[in-house]
């Protein structure tokens, strides 16, 4: 089932079979967790979290700063315990201290700082590294260069990680967490502050890695387009909860909200205005603009009566058009805490980050 | 708990730390300046002022705690020779124990403190290393620039102290027993447990900085030694080394067998 033919990282790593990493990687899920509690002193990280992934699949975490995508990393890449909950990640219990050291043994994890030794070369980085592995030798040795040449730092090699740039330490540091070949990865931001260039060599990367049979990636972001692009299924956090679950397009539909329009037209004027708010299946108007409207929209019919309502008004329209959701306007009503109950929803407001920070309003009707 | 993880954790310390100037130079400074500079300053001062050592109130202080014992053994020798024997075989002996405490600091308080400021610390925690096999990882890590200084100053000592006592008395006097006992046994006890006191108080620090304030209390043993035996309250023959080095090794092993039971990522800060 562990299928690693095929895989951009193949020449350098299967060459090399990892003891004890293919043992047991047919037992259940790759995550199962439930009720997760993370707590850094008084500060709540996460609050009573479930999350599920099965094998082979991309989850995405999405969530704002301090949502506690970090914290879950940790936790299920047995670095911290939790504070309450239950999980198994690759069918191990991570509260039995034997089964943690194997868990990590058969993890990757990309920290959000990537936490290389800026003194050592590349390939030292890597090097010593999978020694902690176990590895060693020219098993070892044939694994570092397939990775850097994976990730496209065969010429720099010898070079000190100290004079890369972010985008090159990143890909370093995604590497590094490959050294072991392992069955499940977890990647914490890996394009955040990176500029769009080398965030477009690292989503190749990713793309690459999770193509491998059987490996599972986790992948935490703020960024939707990546989520969208690699994720087969994401979870929305908030302080430290699951606002939603589901593929991209199930998020879509779901929490959809109201239907909306925009429609421009040459001129507006109080008569016009008069007709399309009294249009049936037109539920709100806002004026966007001189000339332009935002409608939410009650029915199916909505769009065109509002048109021929305008149209008998004589108003000239220029443009009329569905404005469909998507995974960003999703977000950014659940993520930021406004009302995340599926419909019924004003207009998104705000950029990201609205409504974020010091409110308290945790729960909010964010559950469902 | 297994040997070779360890080392790897210690081999990378050690190529990491070689490439840091901040680690390096105490390591080479300090023996440099103990060994070499100070016994040459306090010897050939005299010479060059004409102002006899005993003029100097503490060397006089510990030159009367001589024992009987040593006084007879010296006796055929001028006070001159006598003076110059006692100052090299005892009075400096102390200064070699605060050698390993002192070139090893920077590392040690570096070993976790240090890789909680670059951020690193978070990455070697995720590995299959055990808690037990970085601990001693890194205080193997930071043993070597301690023991090796300390080694390589008592042998530019030796060298210096001999060349200066066959050229100006027609006496070689070291090594003696004791000497050998304090570079063989009590200076590895000693280097042992002030990098590994260090290296615990660097998994709990913050910062390196922190961790090497906390440190410095390491150097006291070897600090009241000296005062003690320019008081003449003891002195360093190779009874008192065998017993200091079985304490020290007592301290040791009780302070890493408690480190390894106590130590774990778990609850370890993780960042500054
Ligand atoms: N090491 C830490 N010490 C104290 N509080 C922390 C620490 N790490 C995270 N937190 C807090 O825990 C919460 C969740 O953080 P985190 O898991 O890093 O979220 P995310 O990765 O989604 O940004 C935040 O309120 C954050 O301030
Ligand atoms: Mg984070």
């Amino acid at each position: 089932m562990y299928n690693k033919a095929g895989g951009c990282v193949r020449e350098g790593v299967a060459a090399a079979a990892d003891p004890g990493v293919s043992a047991g990687s047919a037992e259940g899920p790759a995550i199962e967790a439930s009720g997760l509690v993370g707590r850094y002193g008084s500060t709540v990280a996460l609050d009573g979290l479930d999350v599920h992934a099965e094998r082979g699949e991309v989850l995405g975490l999405l969530g704002h700063n301090g949502a506690g995508k970090t914290t879950l990393v940790r936790i299920l890449g047995c670095l911290l315990l939790p504070h309450a909950g239950e999980a198994r990640v690759l069918g191990r219990d991570i509260r039995d201290p034997a089964a943690r050291r194997e868990i990590r043994r058969r993890i990757g994890v990309l920290p959000q700082d990537p936490g290389l030794y800026d003194r050592l070369t590349a390939a030292e980085n890597l090097f010593s590294h999978g020694l902690l592995y176990g590895l060693s030798g020219p098993t070892l040795a044939r694994r570092v260069d397939g990775l850097l040449e994976l990730v496209g730092l065969q010429g720099v090699r010898r070079s000190q990680v100290g004079t890369f740039s972010g985008g090159m330490k990143k890909r370093l540091a995604i590497a590094r967490a490959l050294v072991n070949d392992p069955e499940l990865v977890f990647l914490d931001e890996p394009t955040t502050n990176l500029d769009p260039e080398a965030a477009h060599a690292v989503h190749g990367h990713i793309v690459a890695l999770a193509a491998q049979g059987g490996r599972t990636v986790v992948l935490c972001t703020h960024n939707l387009n990546e989520a969208e692009r690699l994720c087969r299924r994401v979870v929305i956090l908030r302080q430290g909860r699951e606002v939603a679950s589901g593929s991209p397009q199930e998020l879509e539909r779901r929490f959809r909200g109201a239907r909306r329009a925009e429609i421009t037209v040459r001129s507006l004027d109080e008569a016009a205005l008069k007709a399309v708010r009294s249009a049936p299946g037109v539920a709100g108007v806002e004026v966007a603009g001189p000339k332009c409207l935002r409608l939410e929209l009650a029915g199916e019919g909505g769009l065109p009566a509002a048109v021929a309502a305008l149209v008998a008004a004589g108003a000239e329209v220029t443009r009329a058009v569905d404005v469909q959701p998507t995974l960003e306007d999703v977000y950014l009503r659940l993520a930021s805490g406004g009302d995340a109950g599926p419909d019924g929803e004003p207009w998104p407001g705000g950029g990201p980050g609205s409504g974020w920070g010091g409110s308290a309003g945790r729960g909010g009707g964010g559950r469902r | 708990m297994n040997w070779r993880t360890a080392l790897a954790v210690c081999g990378r310390d050690l190529r990491d730390a070689a490439r840091n100037r901040g680690a390096l130079v105490p390591a080479v400074a300090v023996p440099v300046v103990l060994a070499v500079l100070l016994p040459l300053l306090i010897v050939y001062l005299p010479a060059l002022t004409r102002i006899p050592l005993t003029t100097f109130n503490w060397v006089e202080i510990f030159y009367r705690h001589i024992p009987p014992g040593v006084r007879e053994r010296l006796g055929g020798l001028g006070p001159e020779a006598t003076e110059f024997y006692a100052l090299a075989v005892y009075f400096f002996a102390p200064l070699f124990l605060l050698i390993p405490a002192a070139a090893s600091t920077v590392a040690a308080a570096d070993s976790f403190a240090g890789e909680k400021e670059r951020r690193t610390l978070e990455a070697l925690y995720y590995t299959p290393a055990s808690d037990a096999e970085l601990l001693w990882g890194k205080t193997l890590a930071a043993l070597v620039p301690g023991l090796g200084a300390a080694w390589f100053a008592i042998l530019a000592y030796t060298g210096v102290i001999n060349a200066v006592g066959w050229t100006r008395y027609g006496l070689l006097p070291l090594p003696n027993l004791a000497w050998v006992l304090m570079a063989g046994l009590l200076l590895p006890a000693a280097a042992v447990f002030s990098v590994a006191l260090t290296v615990v108080v660097s998994a709990k620090a913050r910062t390196s900085r922190g961790a090497q304030q906390v440190a410095g209390v390491v150097v006291l043993p070897a600090v009241a030694l000296l005062v003690m035996q320019s008081f003449g309250v003891v002195y360093l023959g190779w009874g008192l080394v065998l017993g200091l080095a079985a304490v020290f090794s007592g301290l040791a092993w009780l302070l890493l067998a408690l480190a390894a039971r106590t130590f774990r990522r778990e609850n370890a800060v993780l960042y500054s």
